[in-house]
């Protein structure tokens, strides 16, 4: 076919490109082919626009291009793609041979497409608020055996991992604080508040979206103190196959798959990843295991397509199974969660307004259970079961100078649990939210955004988000927000009622609970040359209110009494300076830094386990054509812990010692389209059992196969 | 080739006629498991019967219980917190050793320390609490010397029964020969 293409496009240049029309004036037909700079590889879909004549194209699979009706003369021809710096040439007509093109790949990706900040697809570069992408390329290329390594690098990201799983904090909020979307969807199944991300694996990430500061106007309850999407890979038309398998220290060993193709002319795709690990223990003197065991298994289908011209359907369902062991000796525990989740959104598109109608169900199921080593009885045993449906139907106009959304929308949740009251509750949230994108000037544009949450438990709630964004130069930009955040009270935390006979304590919630409120200011400033650096600076304050904390009540039969309680009051404000430099084309250096000032207003003191020093750095080098090597480095200083008494206040405090990991990660292309993988994480073997990091140095290796039908 | 064949034969011959001359002087393990005593009463364990008895008649070596006692919750309110407690009888002499197995220790220690029973620091410290608030033994054996001139050594392998309900110990133990 390439072949029959290229005769005929040579045949098309040498005899027939003129013609003559009606009016006797002569037109030309141009003809290009556009190639990849660094690979010489052709580009398809490339934009291509004449704007003197008002015409335009786009490159073809094969990067080929034919513009017909243009007049004799000097015309300027534009060449946009994302991924590559724009270009733009003159030609003059008539040719004399085709044209060719090579676009030079942008180093310092600021046109890649971002959604979470507006819900609508924006350019990095033009989204009115701070957002930071974490491209799969990335993930790939930093050697990431799971998502919290990856993330643990990004400034102003603190990566938690305790029993609860790998939690995300943001400017100083803890993991229940920040929103964690899969694809725009919030994810459900908080344990203790926190929701396990490590459950997303990484070969399934098309990017992460991390959008720092308020976002409740858009998103509601949760996005405090901001929102990190995980944004999955998408099904395409042609056939692929992505096979790949790692192994490594402590038993770990892991397999995905993911086939995708056309089907009737849809893009699907199909996915399997398994992930095994063997358990870890640092502390020989105690037979407490440091890090559980695990058997992670994710399934996912997705498909989307056009049902008409302008309405495209996208459906996606998922299942994900987890078991989790942790050795106690005398006894273990025993995890098991079970996610299942599917999505259906229909869009159609016409030239006056996007019409989007989501429609979702995730159900979560996570049983914990106390076994008997020697006898395998089960001593406790307890069961969580969430579940979601959710609808939303969002309108999107733009006009010359507006891009207006509004969107309305209802929830339906429920949570079975024997820790709260009846042992089971169920509640409705409906929503209704607004956004007006307004360019005052070419270079001025403010944003404005109102959500309207009303729940049948805590009522009504309303959160504002206003930001502006300045550009004085193309490559720069100055954005300031100010938004009002909150989280709603969780079921448990309305309707805990737990006894822990072994402590001798008991729990319960208060059904009057009301929203925590965060107030915040953002002020962020960037600036980057695609082929060189990139640097932002980015300053933040959060006021929190009504935080809610358990409160001493009293002793009820010889149980000490806990209730939970809005009481608390915290600060968080701090400084990010964020710098990635290209040295030359193969050589990239990043360095950041993150300042954060936590304060609790009632105990007076720093909040427990934030570092207040934070930096990281990379040097990623590429070796050869398909060679690249990274060394990555992470410093965490010292965090402060201070131990309540019963009464409130603070009985002990110590500061935890800082410290520093290096991790490193080698690639490299064999025959065949494989790709071998190694690395050593923490290279320098730095832990510590009880406060983290864990397990010290660990190694993998991994192989990948890749084919795309071109 | 057949002579390195034969030394080799000779050595595996000479191991395990070695081992078996030990075995001779290697005690019986026993083990012992109590009632429950943090619902039930003090069990006091007699190494000679290797039985236990909840009534105290003097004729005991080590006694297994549980120790409650009252903190303050705030100032108006007492908690009570229920304790492993291991007692060694008066004057009994106890030796810790370091060991992570029973099997690890043969020879009888140097010394012994004695006490009021209470006073047996030693004993008392046999187990530590995880995070996960489970009583866990820590690596000892315990040489006991009794009235009747023995050497008996125990380990306590577990605070819990099959369902998981703390409070019933198990004990592995043996006589060490002089």
């Amino acid at each position: 076919m390439s072949k029959l293409k290229i005769y005929l496009f040579a045949a098309l240049i040498i005899s027939s490109f003129s013609f003559v029309n009606a009016q006797a004036q002569t037109v030309h037909t141009v003809a290009g082919h556009v190639l990849n700079k660094d690979t010489s590889k052709p580009l398809p879909y490339v934009n291509i626009m004449i704007k003197d004549a008002g015409l335009g194209t786009t490159s073809d699979d094969q990067g080929y291009f034919f513009i017909e009706d243009l007049t004799s003369g000097i015309h300027e021809l534009q060449l946009s793609y994302i991924g590559f710096e724009d270009q733009t040439e003159t030609f003059t007509l008539p040719l004399l041979l085709p044209l060719e093109f090579k676009m030079n790949p942008e180093l310092i990706e600021m046109s890649t497409l971002v959604v979470t900040g507006t819900r609508t697809e924006r350019f990095l570069k033009d989204v009115p608020v701070t957002t930071q992408v974490i491209k799969n390329e990335k993930l790939r290329e930093t050697g990431g055996t799971d998502i919290s390594q990856v993330l643990g690098h990004v400034t102003g990201i603190a990566v938690v991992e305790n029993q609860f799983g790998t939690g995300i904090e943001l400017s100083g909020f803890d993991a229940n604080h920040v929103l964690v979307m899969v694809d725009g969807l919030k994810m459900i199944g908080r344990t203790n508040g926190q929701l396990d991300i490590s459950q997303i694996p990484i070969e399934q990430i098309e990017r992460i979206e991390i959008v720092k500061g308020a976002a409740s106007a858009l998103y509601g309850s949760e996005a405090m103190g901001g929102v990190v999407n995980i944004i999955t890979t998408k099904g395409d038309s042609r056939l692929g196959l992505k096979v790949g398998s790692i192994m490594g220290s402590y038993g770990r060993l892991g397999g995905n798959m993911s086939l995708s193709g056309g089907i009737l002319g849809w893009q699907s795709k199909i996915s399997l990843n398994s992930r095994i690990y063997g358990g870890n223990t640092l502390n020989t003197g105690s037979l407490w295991e440091n890090g559980s065991e695990y058997d992670k298994l994710n399934y996912g289908f997705q498909t989307s397509g056009n049902l008409s011209k302008n309405l495209t359907l996208d459906l996606q369902a998922t299942q994900f199974l987890e078991t989790q062991t942790t050795d106690l000796d005398v006894f273990e525990d025993i995890t098991t969660n079970v996610r299942n989740s599917g999505r259906l959104e229909l869009e159609n598109t016409n030239q006056s307004m996007t019409l989007t109608l989501g429609l979702d169900y995730s159900d979560y199921d996570h049983v914990y259970e106390r076994v008997v080593s020697s006898s395998g009885f089960v001593k406790s045993s307890d069961q969580t079961l969430e579940g979601l449906i959710r609808g939303e139907l969002r309108a999107l106009v733009e006009r010359e100078t507006h891009a207006l959304m509004v969107g309305v929308g209802s929830e339906l949740e429920n949570t079975e649990s024997d820790r709260i009251v009846g042992g089971e509750q169920t509640a409705s949230l409906t929503h209704l939210f607004l956004q007006d994108e307004w360019s005052l000037t070419q270079k001025t544009s403010s944003t404005f955004g109102l959500r309207w949450d009303s729940h049948s438990i805590y009522g009504n709630y309303l959160s504002p988000k206003i930001s502006f964004m300045f550009k004085p130069e193309m490559i720069s930009r100055i954005r300031i927000s100010f938004g009002q955040g909150f989280r709603a009270p969780t079921f448990k935390e309305l309707f805990l009622d737990y006894t822990v006979e072994g402590i001798g304590y008991r729990i319960i919630g208060d059904p009057n609970l009301f929203p925590e409120r965060s107030n915040n200011f953002n002020l962020d400033i960037e600036r980057w040359h695609t082929q060189k650096y990139h640097g932002r600076l980015n300053f933040f304050y959060n006021r929190i209110e009504n935080l809610i904390d358990y409160s001493f009540i009293g002793v009820e039969d010889n149980l000490s009494l806990w209730q939970t309680a809005n009481i608390k009051e915290a600060i968080t404000s701090g400084a990010e300076i964020d710098l990635t430099y290209f040295y030359s084309k193969r050589i990239e250096w990043t360095m950041g830094y993150a300042y954060l000032n936590t304060w609790d207003v009632d105990n007076e003191s720093p909040i427990n386990l934030k570092a207040k020093h934070k930096a990281n750095t990379s040097l990623r080098i590429k070796l050869g054509s398909s060679a690249s090597f990274n060394l990555s480095g992470q410093f965490i200083g010292d965090r402060y812990y201070g131990e309540e008494s019963v009464s409130g206040t603070i009985e002990s405090e110590e500061w935890i010692d800082s410290y520093m990991i290096w991790n490193s990660h080698f690639q490299t292309g064999l025959i065949l389209g494989l790709n071998l993988n190694a690395g050593v994480k923490n290279l320098t073997d730095v832990y510590d059992p009880i406060w983290g990091p864990m397990p010290g140095r660990e190694w993998y290796v991994g192989l990948n196969y890749n084919y795309e039908n071109k | 080739m057949l002579k390195k064949t034969l030394v080799a034969a000779m050595a595996v011959f000479l191991m395990f006629g070695c081992e078996s001359t030990d075995d001779e002087d290697v005690t019986e393990a026993y083990n012992f498991v109590t009632e429950n005593v943090k619902t039930g009463p003090t069990v006091y364990f007699s190494f000679a019967d290797n039985a236990g008895d909840t009534v105290d008649t003097g004729e005991w070596d080590i006694a297994f219980a549980t120790f409650s006692f009252s903190v303050p919750i705030n100032d108006s309110t007492m908690m009570t917190i229920s304790n492993p407690y291991l007692m060694g009888a008066l004057n009994l002499g106890v030796a810790r050793v370091d060991a992570a197995s029973l099997d690890d220790v043969i020879d009888v220690p140097g010394s012994f320390s004695t006490g009021v029973y209470t006073t047996i620091e030693e004993v008392d410290n046999w187990y530590t609490t995880t995070d996960a608030h489970i009583v866990q033994p820590l690596d000892y054996v315990y040489v006991v010397n009794t009235d009747d001139g023995k050497y008996p050594a125990f380990e306590v392998t577990n605070y819990y029964d099959d369902e998981g309900n703390s409070g019933v110990y198990t004990i592995a133990w043996k006589y060490l020969s002089e």
